[in-house]
């Protein structure tokens, strides 16, 4: 494990994630005729709620109040995984595709056993419908995850990515979609957005306040930048440096960055421009993404 | 050796003085002592076939011997039967029957015990079918009530007719060895027998052999007596039965496909296909339960698919040619059926703690209890987060070994489908977990309850430390695994090598770097942000209702996946548009049992035409009968 390579992934990706929350709620205020908050609006929001004192519900238990640390940590040892800039992620060895699918939803996981320890019923429905979409959301990162390791006969994203960048195949391309599918299931937007619930005020995060509400908003955060990133990588396995020494590097960073905010830009117009689902039109909407990616792991398979 | 006979002795000594002693208080706690003290042994001696590979050979027979391979599952055996012994002293109290108990608890693990160790065919079946009735004694140990009753004869009829099976290949072999004239019924010469069969013959061995291991194994389509059984059975008994009995069926299937008869490439395509059905089956239908029990029934059908995709995936890889990758499926399977041994059991000892202090199964009528049995609370979520699979708890490392394994058998193009599936069903045991857990744990209390008796805790505590330890340091239980290549006539340094540092992971060194990265990163966190930002302290507040009166509010388990449900409803009922209400699990019952029973009800009616009360008639027939017998040996001599 690289460590300086480590230090660096997790300053940048824990730097940047507030700020592309910030900017996808200004592009949100421009679609709408607004002004919109500063670009830096998230952060302040985040430092703000870290100085809050916290309400906890009287019924709630202990792993309440551990769930939203633990959520992060998780979404922080993803960062590790997937390589920003360099080719080769600080964390790397075979396998490690199907740790970062671990991590992730264990983050997930863990956010939602909290706000069913917070004893509040609608936490409660939060969650339940949070792993609704989490089953078909695995199953459709699973599904491409796989196409991409056996196109590139390789388990390591490092390897994938190289193999990747010498010539893209229709498999690959196929499973992308499913994959941005879930880029934007997993970043909490309209349509997709069931257990987030904004309008409806009740939802996962409902007895969440103070530092423990900043801690799982970051999480969420971190968990769709990291992702974001992987989808990017993957789309696009070119623009990557051999190290950070090397003088590419800075370079690929700002590619990165560009093609990081291009992409919330997207997805921003996206969700501002489409009507939220109920939960069980979004399932019906997966399904048919479940299918693709399958479809791509056979595509992978006859070499296509 | 003598070590391994000695908890086979005090095991036999148990359940005799359970039938002299007529106090209740004092049989329980006599039985259950005596049963741990031989499932410490049971560990001891496991671990003493390790070191130096045993072998006993008895009169009529009976030979016995710890190789690696029973060595893991002694071990495994002894753990969990000495914790759920533990817990049983006082669980058992809200039962009666003691001398019942303690009979049957008794020969139900020197049963489950010697299946492990023997290697003689005749005794094997002899200790099978030793074990299927013990426990299904157990099984209708609340025989009063009309619903164990029927899930027990089911239990009896489904395990014989795949006793039956096993019976006929074993038959099958032996004819051949005797043809062959290769004496004896132990497994080394059944090995050399199926050597010289006729590839027809030996293919209807393994089809029979298979049926007969996955009933017991509780797989899909062969499972539909379990989610009935193990609810029925009491709580301890049914953490034995899914963290136990079930896995024997493991360990016959690697000692006989593996070892004993030759490999075969079909023969794991259908233990993949099986378990790829119960990974599918098993946690949607998990998923729906209301029933504590039975949706932990459940899960264990769904995770007895994981540990068949990886012994099926190692036997196919095997028979490719691929050797190595084959032994690390292999260790992936086993590890998880060790794996699923700890967190299983410590799931259904939670769920028996609840039944043992509310007297109640049923989630929708359940909650709140974690403010009063934190413990129990704390413990059950650490079996929950285990079988999702979350780092740092042990169910992480075998699912992932899976995935690992399976998603590069590239060799197979059905393996890397079948690990996409397994992880998309991780995501659904993730699930049903938290259904279970918070149903039962979290809320407002709806009634007031004490904390179980320390000895129920220390029971299950032993339990979720092994999760721990086996998640943080994997090493501990994969190198042993590792061993059972050896038998396999793989070299066991390079699977080790594979298994623990080589290419194929940074291996369990990596993972418990990303266990020891998650703890040291949530501790830096938890101290970070505390310093950083010491925090005025919290207020306690009611809950936020959306104004309603929180008395009013419940959200019950079985309205937890409705959404889910209702579109995965083809899956459910087999035929789209029909209510879900009204919808049963698919009945195989229908197709796979029902024509058993009804053939065996017709035949035993044919039995009683002649018996229509005269003795002269009887006489008659017995009188032909005796000529008939003595006709017979006449002709045979």
């Amino acid at each position: 494990m690289d460590l300086i390579e480590a230090l660096i992934n997790l300053a940048l990706v824990m730097l940047i994630a507030p700020i592309l929350d910030g900017f996808a709620r200004k592009v949100r205020a421009r679609i709408q005729c607004r002004i919109g908050p500063p670009i830096l609006q998230t952060w302040y929001d985040i430092i703000k709620l870290f100085k809050k004192r916290d309400i906890d519900p009287e019924v709630s238990g202990k792993l309440y109040s551990i769930s939203p640390y633990l959520s992060l940590a998780f979404s922080l040892i993803a960062v590790l995984i997937i390589p920003i800039g360099c080719r080769e992620p600080p964390l790397s060895f075979t396998g490690d595709v199907l740790l970062l699918i671990y991590l992730l939803a264990s983050s997930s996981l863990l956010m939602a056993f909290g706000s069913t320890a917070s004893g509040n019923p609608f936490s409660g429905i939060g969650a339940s419908r949070m792993l609704s979409m989490m089953i078909l959301g695995e199953g459709m990162l699973a599904g491409s995850i796989i196409t991409f390791s056996v196109f590139s006969g390789s388990l390591r994203i490092g390897s994938v990515i190289k193999i990747l960048s010498t010539s893209p195949h229709l498999a690959t391309t196929v499973a992308l979609i499913p994959l941005a599918v879930f880029v934007y299931l997993e970043s909490e937007r309209v349509p997709l957005d069931i257990h987030e619930a904004e309008p409806e005020i009740i939802g996962l995060l409902v007895e969440f306040s103070g530092r423990k509400l900043g801690l799982m908003k970051y999480s969420l955060m971190i968990r769709s930048t990291v992702l974001a990133t992987l989808l990017i990588y993957l789309a696009f396995p070119w623009w990557l440096a051999d190290s950070y020494t090397s003088p590419f590097y800075p370079i690929s960073i700002i590619l990165w960055l560009l093609l990081l905010f291009l992409l919330t830009f997207i997805f921003t117009v996206l969700d501002s421009s489409l009507a939220r689902y109920r939960i069980n039109n979004a399932i019906e909407s997966l399904v048919p993404f479940i299918c693709i990616s399958f479809l791509s792991i056979v595509l992978a398979f006859l070499g296509v | 050796m003598v070590i391994a006979l000695i908890p086979c002795a005090l095991l036999v000594f148990g359940a005799l003085i359970s039938l002299f002693i007529r106090d209740k208080w004092i049989c329980n706690l006599l039985i259950n002592s005596i049963t741990a003290l031989s499932c410490f042994l049971i560990a001891a001696a496991g671990v003493e076939g390790f070191l130096t590979k045993a072998e006993i050979s008895l009169p009529l027979d009976l030979e016995m011997g710890i190789d690696p391979l029973s060595a893991v599952f002694c071990i495994v055996l002894g753990v969990i039967g000495f914790s759920i012994s533990i817990y049983s002293i006082k669980y058992m109290e809200i039962y009666d029957k003691m001398r019942y108990y303690g009979i049957c608890y008794t020969s139900f693990m020197l049963a489950m015990y010697l299946v492990i160790i023997v290697r003689n065919a005749f005794w094997f079946i002899l200790f099978w079918e030793m074990m299927t009735l013990s426990s299904y004694l157990l099984v209708v140990y609340e025989h009063e009530k009309e619903e164990v009753r029927r899930a027990g004869f089911k239990y009896f009829v489904m395990t014989h007719i795949g006793v039956a099976c096993i019976i006929t290949a074993v038959l099958l072999l032996y004819q051949q060895a005797n043809l062959a004239g290769i004496p004896g019924m132990s497994f080394s010469s059944l090995s050399s027998a199926s050597r010289l069969m006729p590839p027809y013959l030996l293919h209807i061995c393994y089809l029979l052999l298979l049926i007969g291991f996955l009933v017991k194994a509780g797989a899909v389509p062969l499972h539909s007596w379990l989610p009935d059984a193990y609810p029925a059975a009491p709580s301890n008994i049914s953490a034995l039965l899914s963290g136990f009995t079930a896995k024997t069926a493991v360990y016959a299937t690697i000692r006989m496909f593996f070892i004993v008869l030759p490999v075969d490439f079909w023969c794991g395509i259908l233990l993949i296909s099986s378990g790829l059905l119960s990974m599918f089956f098993g946690g949607i239908y998990a998923l729906r339960q209301v029933d504590s029990k039975r949706l932990l029934a459940y899960s264990s059908v769904e995770n007895m698919g994981y540990i068949l995709l990886g012994v099926g995936a190692g036997l196919s890889l095997f028979a490719s040619g691929k050797g190595v990758l084959g032994s690390i499926a292999i260790s992936a399977g086993i590890l998880h059926t060790v794996n699923h041994a700890l967190f299983k059991a410590l799931l259904f000892l939670s769920a028996g703690s609840v039944i043992y202090r509310t007297g109640r199964r049923n989630m929708d009528l359940l909650g709140g209890l974690g403010k009063q049995m934190g413990v129990t609370s704390l413990l059950a979520l650490i079996g929950s987060l285990s079988a999702s699979g979350v780092p740092v708890l042990n169910g992480f490392v075998s699912k992932w070994l899976i995935y690992s394994v399976t998603a590069s058998s590239w060799e197979i193009p059905i393996l890397p489908i079948c690990a996409a599936v397994a992880v998309m069903m991780s995501a659904i045991t993730g699930a049903f977990l938290l259904k279970y857990w918070s149903s039962i744990f979290t809320g407002r209390p709806v009634e007031e309850v004490k904390e179980c008796p320390k000895q129920m805790i220390t029971g299950e505590a032993i339990l979720a430390a092994s999760c721990i330890i086996l998640g943080i340091y994997p090493a501990l239980a994969l190198s042993p695994i590792a061993e059972i290549s050896g038998e396999l006539g793989i070299p066991i340094g390079v699977v080790k090598e594979q298994l623990l540092t080589g290419i194929f992971l940074i291996g369990p060194v990596a993972v418990s770097t990303i266990s020891l990265i998650t703890v040291f990163s949530f501790l830096s966190l938890f101290l970070l942000l505390t310093v950083a930002f010491l925090r005025p302290i919290g207020i306690r507040a009611e809950p936020w209702f959306c104004g309603a009166r929180p008395s009013d509010l419940r959200y019950q388990a079985s309205s937890y996946y409705r959404n889910i449900e209702e579109a995965m409803r083809a899956a459910y009922i087999g035929a789209p548009g029909i209510s879900l209400r009204i919808y049963k699990e698919p009945n195989t019952d229908r197709f796979l049992v029902s024509p058993f029973v009804r053939a065996f009800k017709r035949i035993s009616r044919a039995f009683l035409l002649p018996a229509m009360g005269y003795i002269q008639l009887y006489l008659a027939l017995m009188f032909l009968a005796l000529l008939l017998i003595v006709g017979v040996i006449a002709w045979i001599s």
